[in-house]
């Protein structure tokens, strides 16, 4: 329905369908009656409501008690409007349906919201964006983990794979000796499920840093630690494949002295794979150290946001 | 709405609110159990449904307390209602914006059928048995007329004469000034009389004498 002020004329044109245009033939039959009383000057019509609430001054209330005493048309006016006024004041208060009261998760607590509702405006600012900080650096930090394994996987695995069949198969048994010389994926699910568990111990415990020294023990943890299962597979199972196939052009860049598939094959099976064991660590740990540092300081990072971040649900518990 | 439906302590309010502005969330459901009639009617009157009322109710003290650090230097009954006001006029703007052919069609009819699909329950039949089968078509025929005016013309007959705020606090709710606050009930009130008389349920006027009928508006009003 329409929102037409008082003396609306006639504003639509052309078509208009019948249900349409009774309706707002309703209106204007409305709007014009009030039209007439509100522009009749000497008529109080428009005052009536205010008169009616109290809402005129002293002055003004008067002359409307003057004008009522001679006007019978703003008389009527005055009955009437009081009267819809007391209808609208005897509508029956509806009870409510139930009890409105809040619970937690309406007003949708979180943790990181409680500093934002409670603490006042410049705190919460400093302390949410530290937890924001903390979570991006803490993605970064896993990131790393996974990609610091993966890396040294290539490094690693093409040159200690002798170290590393030897230690297996003293340590591991039967499942890491299938593993080795039958390259193929179908190996890799048998294999990660025995060898995962030998190492998961030793991944949590050992930190990337001291793992890094040259150590045939240690090679192997280095490896797998920070490594799923299945990419520690991978490293070992693929030895050999390395060896003859995708390898080669890796192994020549790492080991300088060997050049030709067979020669690569013999440095591998040689007593001497130690010595190829070295070459590829300190090249491979030069790029690395600076991996070293970059993930020290994520770990600092991440340990100052949750610090922060702390202090932040601290605060907030205030 | 009967004066004493805010008829409690108001030392114990003022504990509760500092209480509930340092989070409390204890202390604020004591308002909201104090305040829920009172907002609740208000969204009914301004929705004319009582699940959409229900529903304003509840965002209305949920912004409240999410608001509640903002809240200062006012009445709380205003500030509440303000939020629940200005909730309800987005519910009918979005509604006139994705209309629902059941409201619309029955509510904004000027044709006058009295075929009402909203359960407007406004009476308690065990009081009056004869008078309330009449108070209840009286409601919802109010209760449509509410319904036809515009948004602003409305809303501040909800609050002047169903909810019995007066003009300055009409006012502060409806952000408005007093000035307009006057000339929107002018015409919200002529405009619903209007409506009414043509239901024929406005009692007919003009018995009274001039002189009494001054008195009665010194003292009555």
């Amino acid at each position: 329905m329409g929102n037409y002020p008082p003396g609306a004329s006639v504003l639509l044109v052309g078509t208009i369908d019948d249900k349409r245009r009774t309706t707002f033939n309703l209106e204007l039959k409305m709007s014009k009656r009030l039209d007439t009383r509100l522009n009749n000057s000497g008529h109080v019509i428009e005052q009536i409501s205010a008169y009616l609430d109290g809402a005129l001054d002293d002055v003004a209330s008067d002359r409307v008690d003057a004008h009522l005493t001679g006007c019978a048309q703003c008389r009527a006016e005055y009955t009437e409007v009081r009267a819809t006024r007391q209808l609208l004041r005897n509508t029956v208060t509806v009870p409510p349906p139930r009890a409105f009261t809040l619970t937690e998760e309406m007003i949708g607590r979180k943790r990181w919201s409680w500093g934002r509702l409670l603490v006042p405006r410049n705190v919460p600012r400093l302390l949410s964006g530290s937890a924001a900080v903390f979570a991006l650096v803490a993605i970064l930090f896993v990131i790393d983990l996974s990609n610091l394994g993966t890396r040294q996987h290539a490094v690693f695995s093409s040159a200690s794979a002798p170290v590393l069949k030897q230690a297996a198969s003293a340590d591991r048994g039967p499942a890491y000796d299938t593993v080795a010389p039958t390259p193929g994926g179908s190996e890799d699910s048998q294999a990660s499920g025995s060898v995962a568990e030998g190492t998961v111990g030793s991944l949590s415990a050992v930190p990337m840093s001291t793992s890094m020294a040259a150590n045939s023990a240690n090679v192997q943890a280095t490896t797998t630690a920070g490594v799923s299962s299945g990419l520690r597979v991978t490293a070992t199972e693929a030895v050999p494949q390395v060896a003859t196939r995708v390898g080669s052009d890796k192994l020549q860049s790492q080991l300088p002295t060997s050049n030709s598939t067979p020669q690569i094959m013999d440095a591998f099976t040689s007593p001497t794979a130690t010595g190829y064991l070295d070459a590829s660590e300190t090249r491979g740990s030069a790029p690395d150290g600076g991996r070293i540092l970059l993930f020290s300081v994520e770990g600092l990072l991440v340990a100052l946001g949750a610090v922060l971040a702390l202090g932040a649900v601290f605060a907030a518990r205030k | 709405m009967p004066g004493d439906i805010d008829s409690w302590d108001k030392e114990e309010e003022a504990r509760r609110l500092e209480s509930a502005r340092g989070g409390d969330l204890a202390a604020f459901n004591w308002l909201v159990l104090h305040y829920q009639t009172r907002v609740y009617n208000l969204c009914y009157r301004m929705l004319s449904d009582p699940d959409a009322a229900a529903d304003a109710t509840q965002d209305a003290f949920i912004s409240a307390y999410r608001a509640m650090g903002r809240f200062k230097g006012e009445q709380f009954r205003t500030w509440l209602m303000r939020i629940a006001t200005n909730g309800c006029l987005d519910v009918l703007r979005s509604r006139k914006r994705r209309p629902t052919i059941s409201l619309d069609a029955s509510l904004s009819s000027p044709d006058g059928d009295d075929v009402d699909p909203l359960p407007i329950a406004d009476f308690d039949p065990s009081i009056d048995p004869e008078g309330s089968a009449l108070r209840s078509e009286t409601a919802a025929i109010i209760q449509r007329g509410l319904d036809v005016l515009p948004e602003d013309q409305r809303t501040v007959l909800v609050l002047v004469d169903v909810q019995g705020l007066s003009y300055e606090e009409a006012a502060a709710v409806s952000g408005a000034n007093i000035g307009t606050v006057k000339s929107r009930m002018n015409r919200a009130r002529a405009r619903m009389r209007d409506y009414l008389r043509e239901k024929g349920v406005l009692p007919s006027g003009g018995e009274l004498s001039a002189r009494s009928e001054r008195s009665i508006s010194r003292d009555d009003r």
